[in-house]
């Protein structure tokens, strides 16, 4: 009953988003404005009956409806209540139905709020919206329905997978799949305006702010990933080139690219098909990231056979890209430029490299995880491309980034000389390569880390130039230092903004060098009373207990860390054994300081209570999780609307 | 001259730490059986469980292939002996990353040529916007585009001054240098 209802409301939202395109399209072809107007209302409708349609889901589970094949698969009855919303898109059709509802929410927004210079281009923004929302639903009513029945109905469910009971995935799922599919709608402004045939950069604001709305997410979700993964697989690490890591990276990239090079469009009317490629291109990565994610982690021959699912996602890839790139080479005429690039000695030039370098990462990222593919077709093995691949092939072009992070902002507009250059760089470079030589000093002694370490300090001081310059204009017009500062930042809030998640790059920067380079590692087997010293950290493993819960056995041991003499306090790290999946999670237990981690891991527990410890002390990882709130205030920043001011003539 | 004076300060810096960097590198050898063993174990993937490597890993057979790493680096084995010895057991699909030799160096070689294509077509997209499009007021002045008078130095500084600093608003500076170099009306944006 509850899931024929569910089911109607697929089927309904497959209606009216198929309506809703054909509508936009056809009322702005015939000039029909009340087809429009009611096209656009077919869209809203085909919105709120996908949310009908997750809420009476998310009902199923807090019901434990097991009549429900979906719900039997992904809950129990012994499972934890606040698991339910991570039971909801943990498996196939629960997590399309998120995908597609909270797509259709963020479009019905996008629409709704289309700025009136925008009205024109309208109908075709709703339409390719709406066609992405339709494909979603689509596939729900043919290949993938949250709503099949099971009969007879089970007694209790299989339960969720375990290693996804952690509550970093309450958030990281939602937001990474919320970021990977939001790209569709800076994308759907481009393409709406391109095929309107209207020529200017209308498009460009709502396409930055959706752009900036949808990068947050995306890089707040992947860092969520990276923290989930550092607190439950158990290796001490945070990022491993995993292909499903890499699938939320990928779309990151050119993203990334596109609300740099979308700047140069507003302010100086650039770069306008490169924009509309370096969009696709992004849109066009999320779509891959979605089908990783459905067809296998790793696309390889044999992950097609296990769904149609994935052939339909690529088909669907294809078929944008195809669209995309026909309405490019069909309106190129009205991309011309209005101003020429002076000299590639710009800040204009300074955004190409960085633009170039995003694609490169994001371009050879692609490689690395399509590569197995490759390599099982013409050499018939399945080799593995991870990390020790990656940091050797992208740290050039990271490095790069950083550095041009740093003396970016520091070049200016149009053209400059080398001497005005040479100037403005002195203070910044002069800093890092003082860092550097103090680090050195003080005991780095590889080439990478310390060019690693040259490049944030650098960074990080053309950043606090341009504070402290700003700052020091306005406070030599009378201002105080702080409100100075304030409204420095708040009278250019795309620059300023940029700057507070520049800042969070460089933490994170600082972040990867001192986990990467200078983490140590020790695997040592105690007994009860004995301790090990790591690093200067001792630690005296206490005890351990054994817990019966219901989905499995619960093993922790109580260790008391000490750094020198001083006894810093207990830890207990935990193993949990889950019979029903086989599978095994440890709980790390972590003691986190601005300088380092000291991180303890334990298993394989005897009976004697013998058992297996694992212990790093990782160096500024903390920093890294800092970078989050940092991503998230630049980016408000860089997209609060500014106030509407009076122009003086037209 | 002094900025003169700062320029050859600021390389004589960079070539100083170069130089450092350089010194410090060779003497920077990953030290201790225990830290090359790590490193090994991080480069091998568990065949029984994949996409982990073996030192990620926390199954039996990974803690034995742990083991043994370090029995051979004890013998004295290299490490790249080490990891041709689980290339022969198990195949190219126990190492990490794609072997540096035979079709695999396939894998290493693209993102060169990636990255030089990239470069030539980001190359060919600056020549064509040089050309392209309608001169603002500074290169009006200079048809060649890669010099500047000396006399704008400071106005253009001023300006970016105001653009960073004080002015409300971060395209309007750029609109109005248009406007006194009397460029040619066709700034579609500005209407």
């Amino acid at each position: 009953m509850i899931a024929d209802l569910g089911h109607i409301c697929i089927l309904l939202s497959v209606a009216l988003s198929a309506y809703s395109v054909v509508g936009s399209l056809l009322g702005a072809k015939l000039s029909t404005q009340q087809l429009i107007d009611s096209a656009r209302l077919g869209g809203y409708l085909a919105s709120a009956m996908l949310v009908l349609a997750t809420a009476i889901l998310i009902a199923a589970f807090v019901t434990q409806d097991f009549s429900i094949q979906y719900v039997a698969e992904n809950s129990s009855t012994t499972m934890e209540p606040w698991l339910t919303w991570v039971a909801f898109y943990a498996g196939n059709e629960g997590s399309l139905l998120f995908l597609a509802s909270i797509f259709s929410v963020l479009a019905g927004l996008a629409i709704l709020t289309t700025p009136s210079e925008l009205t024109t281009a309208r109908p075709y923004t709703t339409a390719v919206l709406l066609g992405v929302v339709l494909f979603f639903a689509l596939v729900m009513a043919t290949l993938a329905n949250p709503f099949t029945e099971l009969f007879p109905v089970p007694p209790d469910g299989r339960g969720i997978n375990p290693l996804l009971t952690h509550p970093g995935m309450l958030v990281h799922p939602p937001m990474l799949m919320t970021g990977l599919i939001g790209v569709a709608i800076p994308f759907a402004f481009a393409i709406g305006h391109l095929l309107s045939g209207q020529v200017g950069d209308e498009w460009v604001e709502a396409a930055r702010r959706w752009a900036l709305v949808v990068w947050a997410i995306l890089t707040i979700g992947l860092l969520l990933g990276s923290w989930w993964a550092y607190t439950i697989l158990g290796w001490g690490g945070y990022w491993a080139w995993d292909p499903v890591e890499n699938a939320g990276l990928l779309p990151w990239l050119p993203l990334t690219a596109f609300i740099h090079s979308i700047m140069i469009q507003r302010r100086r009317g650039m770069f306008r098909s490169w924009n509309i490629l370096l969009i696709t291109i992004a849109w066009g990565m999320a779509m891959y990231g979605m089908f990783m994610n459905r067809g296998g982690p790793v696309p390889s021959v044999h992950s097609f056979a296990q769904s149609a699912l994935g052939w339909v996602f690529l088909l669907f890839l294809a078929g944008n890209l195809l669209f995309a790139f026909a309405v490019f080479f069909w309106r190129y005429g009205t991309l011309r430029n209005s101003l020429r690039l002076v000299s590639p000695l710009s800040r204009e030039g300074a955004f190409l490299l960085n633009n170039f370098l995003f694609l490169i990462i994001g371009f050879v990222t692609l490689w690395g995880v399509v590569y197995p593919l490759v390599s099982d077709v013409f050499q018939g093995v399945v080799v593995t491309v991870g990390r020790p691949y990656y940091d050797v092939v992208l740290a050039p072009f990271f490095l790069g980034l950083v550095v041009l992070m740093g003396i970016g902002p520091l070049v200016p507009w149009r053209q400059t000389t080398s001497r005005l250059l040479v100037n403005r760089m002195i203070v910044p470079v002069g800093i890092g390569v003082s860092v550097a030589i103090l680090a050195a000093v003080l005991g780095v002694r590889a080439l990478a880390p310390l060019l690693g370490v040259v490049a944030c300090t650098m960074a990080l001081a053309g950043i606090m130039r341009e504070w402290v310059l700003g700052t020091r204009i306005r406070v030599k017009r009378g201002e105080n230092y702080f409100m100075a500062f304030i409204r420095l930042v708040m009278n250019n809030r795309p620059r300023y903004g940029g700057y507070i998640v520049h800042l969070g790059i460089v933490m994170l920067g600082f972040s990867v060098i001192g986990s990467a380079f200078y983490s140590t590692q020790k695997d040592v087997t105690m007994l009860p009373g004995q301790e090990v010293t790591v690093r200067g950290f001792t630690i005296e493993y206490v005890s351990n207990s054994t817990e019966a819960k219901p989905d499995g056995i619960k093993q922790t041991a109580l260790v008391r860390a000490k750094s020198g003499e001083k006894v810093l306090g207990l830890m207990t790290p935990g193993y949990r054994f889950y019979p029903d999946f086989s599978m095994a999670a440890t709980r790390a237990a972590i003691r986190s300081t601005p300088r380092e981690d000291l991180y303890v891991i334990a298993n394989e527990f005897s009976e004697n209570g013998q058992a297996v410890f694992r212990i790093y002390v990782n160096p500024l990882v903390l920093w890294m999780w800092i970078a989050g709130p940092l991503f998230v205030i630049g980016t408000l920043i860089a997209l609060w609307p500014e106030r509407v001011r009076a122009r003086s003539s037209a | 001259m002094l900025q003169f004076e700062q320029m050859l300060k600021s390389r004589f810096l960079l070539i100083l730490v170069l130089v450092l960097m350089l010194s410090c590198s060779t003497l920077d050898q990953k030290q201790g059986l225990e830290a090359r063993a790590q490193q090994i174990d991080q480069s091998l993937i568990c065949p029984v469980c994949p996409s982990e490597t073996i030192d990620q890993s926390q199954v039996k057979l990974a803690s034995q292939m742990r083991l043994a790493v370090r029995e051979k680096l004890a013998d004295g084995w290299t490490e790249a002996e080490v990891l041709e010895f689980f290339v022969e057991r198990y195949g190219d699909a126990v190492l990490a990353a794609p072997p540096k030799r035979g079709f695999s160096m396939v894998a290493w070689i693209a993102p060169i040529f990636l990255a030089v294509g990239g470069l030539i077509i980001l190359v060919y997209l600056v020549r064509n916007m040089v050309k392209s499009g309608i001169r603002d007021g500074v290169g009006s002045r200079d048809p060649h585009g890669d010099t500047m008078p000396e006399d704008l130095l400071p106005y253009l500084e001023k300006i970016d001054e105001l653009d960073g600093g004080i002015a409300s608003s971060d395209d309007e500076p750029i609109v109005r240098t248009n406007l006194w170099f009397n460029a040619p009306n066709g700034d579609r944006r500005t209407k």
